[in-house]
């Protein structure tokens, strides 16, 4: 199957989990998704749980003390817990085995602006993270506390960086007639 | 303020589906995307993800993490924000499990939509009075009333999605829900109002030849 039908195949399954109301059917498609995963199913896995970990601890806690007051369904709890990591893992398994720029061609303005935003994401992030290393060997950190004066020049290069790189693609899609001007 | 998947009921996501891509295709016929918006959104997107990077430390042992959405719908309007964020809040619900699949059409129409469009209006009622206070209240609004949003959403899933009084998604109503979201957002709010006033007027000094008004 093509990347574009996986895709959908996937928004179908995601979509059909939300009205699915039994723990053990949601169980068997974490199980199904975990054999999906490949060699890389623990890794997945160990992704999924770390993301919904600090969501749904906190509203499962918050739960669990309300139900020292009013009465309360803990397999409730269990069912939302459940469809949220079978969802998120899932999505997960998706993203791991597919090329997501393929999946989203069905619409080439999509794919293009995914493409460009990933690229300068990685771009910005690098850029950022280098930012970091060099507060960090200079003494200072962001984790600590950011000022007007880091802030600034921070926004100057970001920005800078986007706009240079925004009409530099803007030539290159221009010049290779990609998009109709 | 990203919902996460799970939470949300098919009674509330479909028909947010539905709006939300009714939004994403009136954008993008209202920005008429060529060659030079392509890039600039796919640009001002990773701006975006880039500065929720930039953790600032709040009281408590907390961060909060600056959205930038009242910055992009100053600089480069309501709906160019709109599609950016968008695109930002997929990616990351993709690639980094940040907000849900199936809350994604919630997440955009709170935090893109309601984000960009009330600092964006916010900014044009206060601007007549005093431009720093309209900037800062734009900041302000992008992020207060996607949490009311978000809190009436979350809320309202008992209501809509119950059996027999046990329910079936978020298990907290609207007393619950409306202020443990809402008044902390007053004061991350706050926070971005000022960031949004520093920030804007910071870029717009700097880049004078691109946001000349």
């Amino acid at each position: 199957m093509s990347d574009r039908v996986w895709f959908f195949v996937y928004l179908l399954v995601v979509m059909t989990l939300g009205f699915v109301h039994n723990e053990w059917i949601m169980l068997l498609g974490i199980i199904i998704t975990i054999a999906l995963g490949g060699k890389a199913r623990f890794k997945i896995f160990k992704k999924a749980l770390l993301v919904i970990a600090l969501f749904n601890l906190s509203i499962s806690l918050s739960y669990i003390v309300y139900g020292f007051f009013v009465s309360v369904d803990i397999f409730a709890l269990v069912l939302i817990n459940l469809r949220a990591f079978a969802i998120t893992l899932l999505t997960f398994t998706l993203v791991r085995r597919i090329n997501l720029h393929k999946a989203l061609d069905f619409s080439k303005v999509l794919a293009i602006l995914y493409g460009f935003t990933y690229a300068q994401i990685i771009l910005l992030k690098n850029m950022l993270h280098s930012y970091y290393e060099g507060l960090k060997s200079r003494g200072a950190t962001l984790k600590t506390s950011i000022t007007k004066k880091q802030l600034q020049p921070l926004l100057t290069t970001l920005f800078g960086t986007m706009l240079h790189k925004s009409s530099e693609q803007s030539m290159g899609l221009r010049s290779r007639g990609l998009i109709d001007d | 303020m990203h919902i996460p998947d799970g939470f949300i009921s098919p009674q509330i996501y479909i028909p947010a589906i539905a709006i939300s891509a009714s939004l994403l295709a009136l954008a993008y016929k209202k920005i008429e995307l060529d060659v030079e918006k392509i890039p600039l959104i796919a640009g001002v997107s990773a701006i975006s993800f880039v500065m929720m990077l930039i953790a600032i430390p709040f009281p408590g042992g907390t961060t909060m993490h600056l959205g930038g959405v009242a910055i992009i719908s100053l600089l480069f309007g309501p709906w160019i924000a709109f599609s950016s964020i968008s695109l930002v809040l997929l990616i990351q619900a993709l690639l980094f499990g940040e907000g849900g699949i199936t809350s994604y059409p919630i997440n955009i129409i709170a935090m893109a939509y309601i984000g960009s469009f009330s600092s964006y209006w916010f900014y044009r009622l206060f601007v007549t009075r005093s431009k720093n206070i309209a900037i800062f209240m734009a900041g302000w609004s992008s992020i207060f009333f996607p949490s009311i949003i978000i809190a009436v959403v979350l809320g309202v899933q008992p209501l809509v999605a119950s059996v027999d009084g046990t329910p079936l998604y978020f298990p907290f109503g609207l007393s619950v829900t409306l202020p443990s979201v809402v008044v902390p957002h007053i004061f991350i709010a706050i926070i971005e109002g000022l960031v949004t006033l520093s920030s804007v007027k910071f870029l717009k000094t700097q880049f004078r030849s691109v946001f000349s008004e």
